[in-house]
């Protein structure tokens, strides 16, 4: 028999009368007691009962041809794009007028942390397979196994279309590209937490020798900066202990030569604490540039996907190395500010209910986005186990829509990784960040539950 | 069902609404009072279960649960938005589910659940009315404890008691109703 106190919470959390901190606080206690786990299943009964206590109305005649047809109406809306949008054009994100200091924020607060993030992506995209791909308003590829199946070659498998390259990448081609260049960093890195511990200490003890990242850092732009119209944004546990983030906003060519600079000069301006030095799974030069040019990966028969709209065309084209490359930063009149206030600044403090508990291997995940299509994808490892009748939601926050928008939910078991692929329709979005809860089976309107990932905010 | 509709199965669609549409509207409706309001709450309900049946997780709710739920919810984000809130709350005060949840318009009377929901009203009849006043405004219009001891003008400590005593004792009535 239960205590009085757990009854009563038990009752308030069946009804979802529970503000957040008595949630998080209660679903300690579900974590812990399978017969209070057992005792809210048990209390289902009394939601059904409450709603068939009420004297049945039969539902509108032709209710379910109305659903069908908004339900076909929403995704024919999906499909429709527009090339290109005032929308678009008022929020270009490439190098907007006015804008004072980078759009790119590269937050340090412990540099070999992001590596270490980083990696341990590598470690997990080098493990994934596919093991069930489920389509509903997101789509959620489960990953697991290790037999070292690429997402790459999981997306063929699923069938799902990558169009032929152009001068620039589809959203499928994008997360590939991702895949291999973590792939590549972390290709000898086994799944298991014991590896994934040793090469972080591995990191966090290297000498002063910088190389190994900056290097990283600039491939990784260089790479990223013929991705017009893509967001890439590590996000990370709120709790934020590990306190690296790495965030790429959408931006044009000019941008991108400001961001390596940037990005170079922020790694070598990074104490001790930071500094790095090469490791054995250092990225290859050419890999990435060489698996995005190789036709025969990418093309399923698919027409070729162009991306208009966020383009500046009077962008200078990136030379092939960051040495070589010219640009005129007099639009980024601003310096930008030391790594700590960045921090300070864009780093939101997670409220204490959504602080994970320690010994728990902590939430990550890379949200990609392609502007033009409306569409991403994230890819995530780590993940709390749900409760009872819990799901994972994805918020997207854009300053022209409040609440944020619903980016859509999944649920993944036990697993704790995989790749969850978002629509957000027809409107045009433009994330200043992302932000994935946890929140009541079938979606709220509007995020109240504990955050399990963000990215930094604007 | 819900799994078919996951992937995207219109014939499992179709099932599910031959199945929950009618409780569906009915709690809607019970909730916002209003025709126009509760089919609106109803497409929104089977849109999103079209959208979020991959969410749905068997071991962790039934499927009537798991609806049930989603339309609790957006009939209460409805009516939280309303201006006309408390006018309505007003209203609510001299309801019982047994009055006012009858729809006026007898033909639309669903006939598909009615012996069940007979001996539901049966079950939740047993318990002490001022329990099931506290349930049916803790479900049926999402007030906290808090607003509920104020709108009862009652201790916050007797509300307490008397949600969790329903609770339980209601989850005890249903057990012999579905046995």
């Amino acid at each position: 028999m239960l205590e009085l106190e757990i009854q009563e919470q038990v009752s308030l959390y069946v009804l979802e009368l529970m503000d957040i901190r008595q949630r998080v606080e209660f679903e300690k206690v579900l974590r812990e007691s399978a017969e209070v786990r057992e005792t809210v299943l048990e209390m289902q009964i009394v939601i059904e009962g409450m709603a068939l206590a009420i004297p049945p109305i039969a539902a509108p005649v032709n209710s379910l041809e109305r659903i069908q047809d908004r339900i076909q109406s929403d995704s024919e809306e999906d499909n429709i794009l527009i090339f290109p949008s005032q929308a678009s054009e008022a929020h270009d994100l490439g190098v907007p007028s006015g804008v004072k200091g980078p759009i790119i924020k590269l937050i340090v607060r412990h540099a070999g942390w992001v590596a270490a993030a980083c990696i341990a992506m590598g470690w997990f995209f080098s493990s994934v397979n596919t093991s069930e791909n489920s389509q509903a308003g997101g789509n959620v590829v489960q990953t697991g196994g290790s037999d070292g199946e690429s997402i790459g070659e999981s997306l063929e498998d699923s069938a799902v279309s990558i169009a032929p390259m152009e001068d620039s990448l589809t959203l499928d081609q994008a997360v590939v590209a991702l895949e291999m260049e973590l792939q590549n960093l972390g290709k000898d890195f086994q799944q298991s937490e014991q590896n994934k511990r040793d090469l972080e200490e591995e990191i966090r003890g290297l000498n002063e020798d910088g190389d190994f990242l900056k290097d990283w850092m600039v491939q990784y732009f260089r790479d990223r900066s013929g991705v017009k119209n893509l967001m890439v944004v590590n996000l990370s546990d709120p709790d934020g202990s590990p306190g690296g983030f790495l965030e790429e906003r959408a931006f044009s060519d000019a941008a991108a030569e400001y961001l390596i600079r940037d990005a170079v000069d922020q790694l070598n301006s990074v104490g001790d604490e930071t500094a790095l030095t090469s490791v054995d799974v250092g990225l290859g030069a050419d890999t990435v540039e060489s698996t995005l040019n190789d036709a025969s990966r990418f093309n399923t028969g698919a027409e070729s996907v162009s991306t208009p709209g966020l383009r500046n065309p009077q962008s200078p084209v990136l030379d092939s190395t960051f040495q070589d490359a010219s640009f005129d930063d007099s639009e980024f009149e601003a310096p930008l500010p030391p790594p700590d206030s960045l921090v300070d600044d864009k780093v939101v403090d997670p409220p204490p209910e959504a602080r994970m508990d320690a010994g728990i291997p902590h939430p990550t995940g890379v949200a990609v986005y392609d502007q033009n299509n409306r569409t991403g994808s994230l890819v995530f490892q780590n993940l709390p186990e749900l409760l009872p009748n819990q799901e994972f939601q994805l918020w997207v926050f854009d300053p022209q829509f409040n609440p944020p928008v619903d980016a859509g939910g999944f649920s993944i078991g036990n697993q704790g990784y995989g790749r969850f692929d978002f629509d957000l329709g027809p409107f045009n979005i433009f994330p200043s960040q992302f932000i994935l809860t946890i929140e009541s089976a079938g979606g709220v309107s509007r995020p109240v539950g504990p955050v399990v990932l963000q990215s930094p905010g604007d | 069902m819900l799994r078919k509709t996951a992937l995207r199965d219109p014939a499992a669609l179709a099932a599910l609404h031959g199945s929950f549409a009618d409780p569906v509207y009915s709690l809607a409706y019970k909730i916002l009072q209003n025709h126009e309001e509760a089919e609106e709450v109803l497409q929104d309900v089977f849109v999103r279960v079209w959208k979020r049946s991959v969410t749905f997780d068997p071991k962790k709710s039934s499927a009537f649960t798991w609806v049930i739920m989603i339309a609790r919810g957006l009939s209460l984000d409805r009516l939280r938005s309303r201006s006309r809130k408390k006018e309505l709350m007003e209203s609510w005060k001299s309801e019982s589910v047994h009055t006012t949840a009858s729809d006026p318009d007898s033909s639309r009377q669903s006939v598909l659940s009615s012996e069940l929901s007979d001996q539901i009203s049966v079950a939740l009849g047993k318990l002490p009315s001022k329990q099931r006043e506290s349930l049916e405004l803790a479900f049926y219009k999402g007030l906290t404890q808090g607003e509920i001891a104020e709108r009862t003008r009652e201790p916050l400590g007797t509300i307490k008691a008397r949600i969790r005593r329903g609770m339980f004792k209601l989850r005890e009535l249903l057990k012999d109703v579905y046995a």
